[in-house]
């Protein structure tokens, strides 16, 4: 007797569902979709009937063969994924193991230190100028209100250089710039105010290494200029600076102090970072840590640059970006910068 | 300088706050103070006189600022009236015969005996580290560091003819000094003579000839004025300075000298009477005092604060100014002992520093900010550190200077080492020149990590400036050099890597029409006996030279004691700027697929990869977007003298679907071609 279509698909169904393995799959295959199968013989043996009765049952057998061709697919996905998971299974890995050292390069601590003060003057509109090493005389002295009997001078021990051969028009002596100060003449005769610059380089004293000295190092000179820029002005802008670049509130200090290139003339100092102000051992029980030199520009600098003294007035201050650099990165000898040592280079 | 808390309160009136209350108030409105040391029932403060304050460098001239700070009224100093007496000697004939002595003040003293000090004043010389020598000398010390007068005692009976001529020294002449030394001295500098020997280096240290000694009967005491920046000049040129000198290097005011001597007197007179037998006192143009005049408006509008009035006034007459406040403007009389004090801006600094920095409150400048401009080589200094660190590089920091022993190291003919700079005073022997190229000091790295990083690769640069002597002047250029230590000898290899970074750099850049030609006499900024001869390239631009590649010479690597291979690449940041694009454009995503095949040819030792890269190139034309050299390698079943090339050839058309046979066509064309040369074959 043939089975209705329905108990057929149930069978096959249930059959199916009991599948644990694709073993056990492969045998429903023969059984329901095998060439010897249930529904093919069952699809075969309409050639028997009439063209009629074979247009009104086929359509039915082909449904059903449909409906358990996509059911064994759908098994069949179903118990290879079960397969490959529990063949998986008891496959480990150590997470113990050691990561595997990516090669990377470095940018040198006071690149990394230079740039972000660039990046914080920048936003409060001050633009990056650059300028020489060798310098002459007049730039880093005469022009910054120190003529050659100037007593100031020996504030900056200097190196000078040997020249072969003197060009006949100039009687200038070249030295290694003492400080980045030059770049406020060489910028003021070129441009007009009012101006904003930030001036990085490095810059070279003639005086003996250790751990907070070096024959070179870094600084960043700022000038400010416009009709009425004042002390307060500094202040303001400084600290500013200062809590960026440390990302944390601190206090301005100034002190006075001496310059030939500014009058007043004052030293910043900022609440120490270690103490955050309490007084400690790092800042001398002071509170406080001197981080730069400032002052407002000379009116014989102004002059030296061709500028009326009466139109214009400003600020300007170096910075060293060294020492920006170790009390950020917490480095305690200066000289580890400019050594050869990569296991220092290249953690930054 | 130090200063004893003791003495200083001689001078002022009424009690001084605590030590620690003194320490801040001088930081905060006089001088830094660098320490300070409790010995015995005094205090010992060091402080840090600023370098024009020629006023405040002594007990007297730092009470004085102290008083107007607090405020207090100064103590009267006791001194004693210079009354000449009837005495025995012969007179002193003094002469000045240069400008540069402003006041020429001193005293004849009869009839002194040469002791010991009391013992106060041994033990007040002693606290503030002066040695104790004799009862006159001592005083002369006391008096500089009391009041800042340099005072200086000659023994009458050795001045020849009682005379003394002050002048300027000539050329070649020469004085012995009291502390045993010779001094060939400067033509200008400033001496004394007596009949026919120099006797003084005026202002800076006492002759041998008529220095006091324990036998001494008659004193000439001396308090002169000199010019400070001739003073200053002078112990430069000397190279020499004592503490006399460095005072009247800051200023002093010639109108102390009569004072200085008449303290001294009275000192001395508590040991015995003394006897003035004659008063010399030379004083061409008397100092007067100056007169600024001060607009009080100047105040707010350079320190963003409103002083008022009545402060700023109380502050300078404190400060021993006198203030005339006319209509608009204050006239303001400045005390002859401020030599440092000459235009507005210097009143300004008096009232603000006394007043307080901390009152002045920050506030932002108003005024309009222009957007930054941005600083071409700095942008490009920038891109370049970023491209190597993506590279792989770590940069390096290194000195700006070379040694004698580097010019040994890194081979330097003797026309190498002509064109370096040289430093007239150069820290020591291993700074001795400036660095002529980044390369030296780069391999100086790798020789420091070279066993640290044993069998590892080492990728090192350094971005900076150079030096050289030029026919015209000291050249200065922008550097931008890479270094490529790999553990392994093999130059090819460490070549190619260098050359990718190159390309890598150059691309980024968005230069497209970079190329590497063979090196040629007339090199950029960089020594060619640092290189390897025949494994250098010159880097190129079109047809402007940016720069060089190569293996760095083995002799010099071998001196380092490096291992492997060393190649290194070097830019000119200066001729590069123009060059670069402004803008870098994406190269759009091929939209058919790409079609590949390999190659291999077996060709002579010496054939460029390029010369068949160039020949597969021409002929696959349009259709090949790559060509890949991955393997180059030479030995083992290979032919002796040769070497066999493999490429990856990527065919690509950006309008259709390579077939397989259009492929073919181009790929057999390409191998015939090749194969007309008889020297190379390929292999299939």
């Amino acid at each position: 007797m043939v089975k209705s279509l329905i108990t057929l698909e149930n069978e096959a169904k249930k059959a199916l569902n009991g599948a644990k393995n694709l073993k056990e799959l492969d045998g429903f295959f023969r059984v329901y979709l095998g060439k010897k199968g249930e529904i093919t013989l069952l699809l075969k043996s309409l050639t028997k009937l009439t063209a009629q009765e074979r247009k009104k049952q086929g359509k039915g057998i082909n449904v059903l063969k449909g409906k358990i061709q996509q059911l064994f697919k759908d098994k069949t996905q179903e118990l290879k994924q079960e397969e490959i998971s529990s063949n998986a299974k008891g496959d480990w890995l150590d997470i113990s193991i050691p990561g595997i050292k990516i090669k990377q390069g470095n940018l040198h601590p006071l690149t990394q230190v230079q740039r972000r003060a660039q990046d914080i003057f920048r936003s409060m509109g001050f633009a990056v100028v650059k300028g020489p090493e060798v310098e002459s005389e007049w730039y880093n002295f005469d022009a910054l209100n120190m003529p050659p009997d100037h007593p100031a001078r020996e504030m900056w021990d200097t190196f000078w250089l040997k020249q072969k051969k003197r060009s006949i028009n100039t009687k200038e002596n070249f030295l290694l710039r003492t400080h980045t100060s030059p770049l406020q003449v060489r910028y003021m005769q070129q441009h007009n105010p009012p101006l904003r610059i930030i001036a990085p380089g490095r810059v070279f004293r003639y005086e003996a290494t250790d751990a907070n000295h070096q024959i070179n190092f870094y600084q960043l000179e700022g000038l400010m200029i416009g009709k009425n820029v004042s002390v307060a002005n500094f202040r303001a802008m400084i600290q500013e600076f200062y809590e960026k670049f440390f990302s944390k509130k601190i206090a301005i200090r100034l002190r006075p102090s001496y310059f030939p290139f500014t009058e007043p003339s004052f030293e910043v100092d900022m609440t120490c970072l270690v103490c955050n102000g309490k007084k400690c051992k790092s800042c001398g029980h002071s509170g406080f840590m001197e981080m730069m030199g400032a002052g407002m520009v000379h009116p014989n600098v102004f002059r030296a640059a061709g500028y009326n003294p009466k139109n214009w007035q400003g600020f300007a201050f170096g910075m060293g970006i060294d020492r920006l650099a170790m009390m950020k990165y917490k480095v305690e000898d200066i000289r580890l910068f400019y050594g050869k040592d990569m296991r220092f280079l290249t953690q930054f | 300088m130090l200063f004893s808390l003791n003495f200083l309160k001689e001078h002022i009136q009424g009690q001084l706050p605590g030590p620690e209350k003194l320490d801040e108030l001088l930081n905060m409105h006089i001088f830094e103070v660098e320490g300070k040391e409790k010995k015995g029932k005094d205090w010992i403060f060091n402080i840090d006189i600023l370098p024009h304050r020629g006023d405040a460098a002594s007990h007297r001239g730092l009470a004085r600022e102290l008083a107007a700070l607090l405020p207090r009224k100064m103590t009267t100093l006791p001194v004693k009236i210079l009354k000449k007496e009837k005495g025995s000697l012969a007179p002193l004939r003094v002469k000045v015969q240069s400008p540069f002595v402003r006041r020429y003040s001193a005293l004849v003293l009869e009839g002194i005996q040469i002791t010991k000090s009391p013992q106060w004043l041994q033990d007040r010389l002693e606290l503030l580290g002066i040695n104790s020598i004799n009862n006159i000398v001592d005083i002369t010390n006391y008096i500089m560091i009391e009041l800042g007068q340099p005072l200086h005692a000659f023994d009458y009976d050795t001045l020849k003819n009682h005379q003394m001529l002050i002048r300027e020294a000539k050329e070649g002449e020469s004085v012995d000094t009291l502390d045993d030394l010779t001094f060939k001295l400067p033509k200008g500098a400033l001496v004394i003579e007596d009949k026919d020997r120099l006797i003084d280096l005026a202002g800076i240290k006492g002759g041998k000839y008529s220095s006091i000694q324990s036998n001494t009967k008659n004193v000439v005491l001396q308090a002169a004025s000199f010019s400070g920046k001739h003073i200053y000049e002078t112990k430069k040129q000397l190279g020499y300075t004592t503490e006399a000198a460095d005072l009247y290097s800051r200023g002093l005011d010639p109108n102390a000298t009569l004072i200085a001597l008449a303290r001294a007197v009275e000192l001395l007179s508590k040991q015995g009477k003394v006897r003035i037998v004659q008063v010399v006192d030379i004083y061409p143009k008397k100092e007067l005092a100056k007169k600024i005049l001060f607009d009080p408006a100047l105040l707010e509008q350079y320190l963003g604060v409103s002083i008022p009035k009545t402060i700023a006034i109380q502050i300078l007459k404190r400060l021993g100014f006198i203030v005339k406040e006319k209509k608009d403007t204050w006239e303001i009389i400045v005390p002859t002992f401020r030599q440092d004090i000459n235009v507005p801006i210097d009143i300004i600094e008096e009232i603000v520093r006394m007043y307080g920095y901390e009152k002045i409150n920050p506030i932002f400048a108003v005024s309009s900010i222009l957007p930054s401009i941005e600083n071409p080589i700095a942008r490009l200094q920038e891109q370049l550190q970023d491209t190597l660190v993506k590279a792989g590089f770590s940069e390096i920091y290194s000195y700006s200077f070379i040694g004698e022993k580097d010019l040994q190291t890194f081979r330097y003919t003797p026309k190498d080492a002509k064109a370096l700079v040289e430093l007239q005073n150069p820290y020591s022997e291993e700074y001795k020149y400036l660095r002529a190229n980044l390369l030296e000091n780069l391999l100086k790295v790798v020789e420091e990590n070279t066993r640290r990083y044993a069998g590892k690769d080492i990728y090192v640069f350094e971005l900076g400036k150079v030096f050289e002597n030029t026919q015209q002047k000291i050249a200065e250029s922008d550097l931008i050099t890479g270094v490529i230590n790999l553990p392994k000898k093999n130059d090819q290899a460490a070549f190619a890597q260098a050359k990718g970074v190159v390309d890598f750099l150059l691309s980024r850049l968005g230069i497209s029409n970079s190329w590497y030609d063979n090196y040629h006499q007339t090199p950029l900024h960089s020594r060619t006996s640092l290189w390897h001869g025949d494994k250098i390239a010159e880097i190129k631009i079109g047809q402007k030279k940016i720069g060089f590649l190569g293996i760095v010479e083995p002799s010099i690597t071998s001196n380092l004691k490096l291992k492997g291979s060393v190649a290194a690449f070097s830019l000119d940041i200066q001729e590069l700027l123009p060059l670069i694009a402004k803008e870098y454009e994406y190269r759009p995503i091929p939209r058919f697929p790409a079609v590949l095949r390999d190659l291999a040819v077996l060709v002579p030792r010496t054939t460029k990869v390029i010369d068949v890269m160039n020949i597969i190139q021409i002929k696959g034309a349009q259709l090949i977007d790559n060509i890949d050299l991955f393997d180059m390698y030479e030995g083992d079943q290979i032919p002796d003298g040769k070497k066999n090339l493999a490429f990856h050839i990527i065919y690509q058309s950006a309008q259709r679907t390579l077939t397989a046979d259009e492929v073919d066509e181009v790929q057999k064309e390409i191998i015939s071609t090749l194969e007309k040369n008889p020297a190379w074959e390929v292999r299939k």
